[in-house]
């Protein structure tokens, strides 16, 4: 866990009432426009590239592994979600800012099968993945999938590519954290916890691709921007809270 | 006198003591083969009633007999034979010592042991291969030494089980737990008579049948000696202020309750909340410097350490060590239990103790010898509260006493011990399902749901196909069993129903630990941030994982943590007195010096609006600067009107566009909105009918996220979500994941799971009382409607105004003083 303190100390308070609201919403990072989409992932319209994190293929077989059941559905749902956005989209390109695959469980039969089936339908499809902490220790993907697996701090024209937040002058994006804002309603017990991107100076954040995931409230510093990535909409949301901690959610993965 | 009595009774009188003729009575039905309830209250003597009944069943066999003739002494202890089981480890201890004395002074060869979460493993290895002549235990080890390979044949011996304190189970899903447990040595064990030792309740005759199961015979009830009478004394504060509101912690009577403490020897004085004992702590010895060191602070969120060394001061005071160092624990429902506290002079209740029992229990802590008078002072923190503990006094002379519901059906417990019996030697599906059948928890179960838990723990319910990686459970050779050890593993760190938020540990940097609060409060201090814990003002230092470290601080007072849970509504009894007494004011009767103190602020509820009769309802609206507000007061307790609030906001946004919020307290419920809405009777009557109560409930549910709420519990329970205690490594990090993940992938991908039905159920039913709530609207019918316009906000609303801005306000500071001075404001401006 990485910390960071600023100076000033106001009321802790965390973001309230949405702003704007929108299918998608576009913020400028070092001069290249980029589209934060509502199905938790990041086009970058001038390179027909899309950018996803923390997909954590095989989480419910690796559960259902371990007693707890969860269905293989998700698997499913998520595939057909990424095939939506690439479909829609038409990018020819697909990043995945690390973690793919829970665990190696994901490498087996029933998931890599899935997984197998719906890469063999997208032969075009240029898919390059970032190693994340769970893909290191589940090994690369089987040559059969095709995809290029490279490390963290891979560099995409003024993009740095990473899986976790690092402490960084350049234009970064990264996962890993599973980042989420509280909404407050005004009816007590009606808040809700909505998966978001986080843009902290020049890293933006992506939210956590994966159904089966779980994430974890941020806590955004000063001139951060977070937007709530709800059904459907993206919503940029006024942060509040001035201490920024890069901070693991509790519910791991 | 069989040779045994003589033998037991030749004990009490070697302590110059007589046993009581409901003792006798025990013992006699215990031999006798019965199974029974004793109830009576706390330190009448139980404990002795169910001791000796199987000591006598022992005398009296054939090994017995050897060791009264003389002719022989066993060269080693009689094997398993008695079963205790107390709800709380903490009361182990004392157990094991109060039942080792008499055995070891009668000389019997008996082995007594515990087994609980606080035994080593060594020492449970050993007692796996040996099991001690009577071993106390706790629901949830006595689950764990069922989920043996070997349980059959390590607890086939059991002839009797005593089940302490069996009114703290009853009415929770560890009571289930309880029922199933018992379920299962009734099968292993053919005649075992199982023993309940209780306080009185008001449905005591239920609680015997749950405790024997439906299939046994009429249990036998033994009533011990009569209630102590209790005398209930109030603190009347000096002035009432005429806007009393909640949450407000009044410590203005702290010199007050100094006084009172310094008159007696020691004092317990209990607060509702652990947050306000520590509050009354840092107040006591801010008051009264001298007193450090003389007043300590008990509660469960403290280390066990720091919790044990009071309870062992307590102790010491017994031992007739005059003038001793102690004067006053200050503490919460973590002294209600057990432990036997002699030298307890006085009793002092903060707050209204919302129940009649729970006031009798803590009552009597004191005076603590048989048909002694238990005194206990009530001290008000707000002034509405004088008139509850008017009322408590008032059904305590006419022995009106709350009832405990024992939990019906849960499936997250039954899948829990499906997993459980299959581990424990498998089970076959008809004899389980009889067996399960047979506690009182489930003797409607359906043959679907059977069939429904079976699936969710072998196949993971209907969503999953075939998985062979998962089920949990699986047949060989007819009989259901758990084949990986994993998975037996991960079920045993899991057994039991007790779910916690997740709590973090405080510590020193020297590595001593404190005790824990919940992330959500320590997860918004920053480094240096200061709050009041274990009587002290500590400051944080750093935040790591689930520990956090800490180091004490001079300066300042800190804020003080709030903890979860705890907020017990207000039993129906005392709901409905308050209702009475309210009605008499109305007719100008007051009796009573707290209604005689409570009188002005009546006085002025009245002339601004009304003081309602029996068969009226009170309706207020106002039009405020900051929105229209209508206040209904059915005094129905806060968990059916948080139920009404959901229903009457759901019901008037199908009649108006408007976004409402709703606040419940043991009084009533607030609606408020932005823009005024005319609500004619009619209309009100439309709002408060009790057709289709419950669709309108579950739909006001779902749309909240009291159900999402309710499942964490739940899936803790039925095994999807790992827990780790404090402080231990959890199994796998891997392998972590939150109840809500579970909730949104079932609600998406199966939404018949039971399980989430059971969550919807349990909110319904529990959390907002829809039994209750359905008492409360029918009763509504039969009443006239009193629908006033006051100018300004009445005192009977003004508490829930309070809640209301709390929603909109930012820290409890502000708050505190936004509603002083609203309340100073509203009192001038209503004059004498």
């Amino acid at each position: 866990m990485n910390t960071r303190t600023t100076q000033e100390a106001p009321a802790a308070v965390t973001t309230e009432d949405a702003t704007s609201t929108n299918a998608s919403a576009a913020i400028t990072l070092g001069g290249e426009r980029l589209e934060l989409l509502a199905g938790r992932a990041v086009l970058w319209p001038a390179r027909r590239t899309l950018f996803v994190a923390d997909v954590h293929l095989g989480k419910p077989a690796s559960f259902r592994d371990g007693g707890a059941p969860v269905p293989e559905a998700v698997t499913d749902a998520d595939l057909a979600r990424l095939s939506t956005l690439i479909d829609r989209t038409a990018a020819t390109d697909l990043i995945v800012l690390g973690d793919l695959v829970h665990d190696h469980i994901a490498w087996r039969a029933r998931t890599l099968s899935a997984f197998s089936a719906w890469r063999a339908e997208r032969p075009g499809l240029a898919i390059t993945l970032v190693r994340g902490n769970h893909d290191r220790r589940a090994a690369d993907p089987p040559p059969a999938l095709s995809i290029e697996t490279v490390d963290p701090g891979h560099r995409l024209g003024p993009l740095a590519l990473h899986h976790e937040p690092v402490e960084t002058d350049t234009l970064a994006l990264c996962g890993h954290i599973h980042p989420a804002v509280v909404l407050r309603g005004r009816r007590k017990g009606a808040s809700v916890r909505t998966p978001c991107f986080w843009l902290a100076r020049t890293t933006l954040v992506l939210p956590a691709f994966g159904s089966f995931t779980g994430c974890a409230a941020v806590q955004p510093g000063p001139g951060d921007r977070v937007f709530a990535a709800s059904t459907g909409s993206v919503i940029e949301c006024p942060v509040v809270r001035l201490e920024r901690r890069w901070r693991q959610r509790s519910g791991a993965g | 006198m069989t040779p045994a009595r003589e033998m037991i009774e030749g004990w009490f009188a070697s302590h110059g003591w007589a046993p009581f003729p409901f003792q006798q009575d025990a013992w006699s039905a215990c031999v006798a083969g019965e199974s029974g309830l004793i109830h009576a209250p706390t330190g009448t003597g139980k404990t002795l009633a169910a001791l000796f009944g199987p000591v006598a069943d022992w005398l009296e066999s054939a090994e017995g007999r050897r060791l009264m003739d003389g002719s022989a002494t066993p060269d080693d202890a009689p094997p398993l034979r008695l079963l205790w089981v107390t709800p709380m480890r903490a009361l182990a201890n004392d157990t094991h010592e109060s039942l080792s004395k008499p055995i070891l002074e009668m000389g019997l060869p008996w082995r007594v042991e515990k087994r609980t979460g606080d035994t080593s493993s060594t020492a449970k290895a050993r007692q796996r291969k040996r099991m001690p002549t009577l071993l106390i235990t706790t629901p949830e080890s006595l689950t764990l030494l069922l989920s043996y390979e070997d349980s059959a044949k390590t607890l086939a011996g059991v002839r009797t089980v005593v089940v302490d304190e069996w009114h703290e189970l009853l009415g929770s899903k560890r009571g289930v737990q309880t029922e199933l447990a018992l379920a299962r040595l009734r099968t292993l064990s053919p005649g075992v008579r199982l023993w309940g030792l209780s306080a009185t309740l008001g449905n005591t005759e239920q609680a015997a049948r749950v405790l024997a199961g439906t299939a046994s015979p009429e249990p036998t009830l033994i009533r011990g000696l009569s209630p102590k009478s209790v005398e209930v004394e109030s603190l009347i504060p000096p002035s009432i202020e005429r806007y009393p509101w909640a949450g407000h912690i009044g410590t203005t009577l702290v010199k007050d309750v100094i006084a009172k403490i310094e008159q007696a020897g020691v004092t317990l004085l209990f607060t509702n909340t652990r947050s306000q004992a520590e509050i009354w702590f840092r107040e006591i010895v801010r008051t009264r410097p001298d007193l450090v060191g003389r007043v300590a602070l008990h509660h469960g969120s403290l280390d066990r350490d720091i919790r044990e060394r009071v309870e062992a001061d307590l102790r010491e005071q017994n031992r007739g060590e005059q003038g001793g160092r102690l004067r006053c624990v200050v503490c919460t429902s973590s002294l209600d239990l057990g432990v036997d506290f002699s030298p307890v002079d006085q009793v002092i209740q903060v707050g209204s103790p919302k129940g009649v029992a729970r006031l009798i229990q803590r009552a009597g802590r004191s005076g603590h010898q048989p048909g002694a008078v238990s005194r206990i002072v009530c001290v008000p923190t707000n002034a509405l509260e004088l008139i509850e503990f008017a009322c408590a006094r008032g059904a305590i002379e006419r022995k009106t006493i709350e009832e405990r519901t024992p939990v019906d059906k849960p499936l997250d417990v039954l899948s829990q011990h499906l997993v459980t019996a299959a581990m424990g030697g498998g089970f076959d599906d008809d004899t389980l399902k009889q067996e399960v059948r047979s506690t009182h928890a489930y003797r409607d179960l359906t043959d679907a749901e059977w069939q429904w838990a079976i699936d969710f723990v072998h196949k993971g319910g209907s969503a999953l196909g075939a998985y062979p990686e998962y089920a949990r459970i699986t047949p060989v050779e007819n009989l259901w069993r758990v084949a990986e050890k994993k998975i037996a593993t991960r079920h045993r760190l899991g057994i039991g129903t007790i779910t916690s938020d997740s709590a973090v540990n405080l510590q020193y940097r020297n590595g001593r630990t404190l005790g824990t609060v919940e992330e959500s409060f320590i997860g918004r201090l920053r480094t240096g941030d200061r709050f009041a814990f274990a009587g002290k003002t500590l400051e944080l230092v750093r935040l790591r994982q689930m520990t956090a470290t800490v180091r004490p601080s001079k300066a300042g007072r800190g804020t003080v943590p709030r903890w979860g849970g705890g907020k017990m509504p207000l039993s129906t009894q005392l709901a409905g007195a308050v209702r009475a007494r309210i009605a008499a004011a109305g007719r100008g009767e007051f009796e009573g010096v707290e209604m005689e103190a409570v009188r002005p602020l009546l006085g002025l509820q009245s002339s601004l609006s009304a003081l309602p009769a029996e068969d009226e309802l009170l309706i207020e609206t106002i039009g405020l600067r900051d929105g229209f507000h209508a206040f209904v007061f059915p005094f129905g307790g806060r968990l059916a009107h948080e139920g009404l609030g959901a229903v009457l906001s759901l019901r008037l946004s199908r009649e108006t566009p408007a976004s409402i919020t709703a606040v419940g307290n043991d009084y009533g419920i607030e609606l408020s909105t932005d823009e005024p809405i005319a609500m004619d009777e009619p209309m009100w009557r439309r709002l408060l009918s009790p057709d289709r109560l419950v669709e309108d409930m579950l739909a006001s549910v779902n749309e909240s996220q009291l159900a999402r709420r309710q499942f964490r519990e739940i899936a803790h329970i039925a095994g999807l979500t790992s827990r780790g205690y404090p402080g231990q490594a959890v199994p796998s990090r891997q392998l972590q994941a939150s109840s809500d993940m579970f909730f949104d992938v079932f609600e998406e991908f199966d939404p018949q799971n039971l399980l989430l039905d059971q969550a919807r159920r349990e909110v319904v039913e529990g959390q907002l009382e829809v039994r209750r709530l359905r008492g409360v609207l029918e009763s509504c019918l039969q009443q006239r409607l009193v629908i006033r316009t006051p100018e300004t906000v009445t005192p009977l609303a003004f508490p829930l105004y309070a809640e209301t801005i709390r929603a909109t306000t930012v820290s409890s500071e502000t708050w505190e003083t936004r509603v002083r001075r609203l309340a100073v404001g509203l009192d001038s401006a209503a004059g004498q």
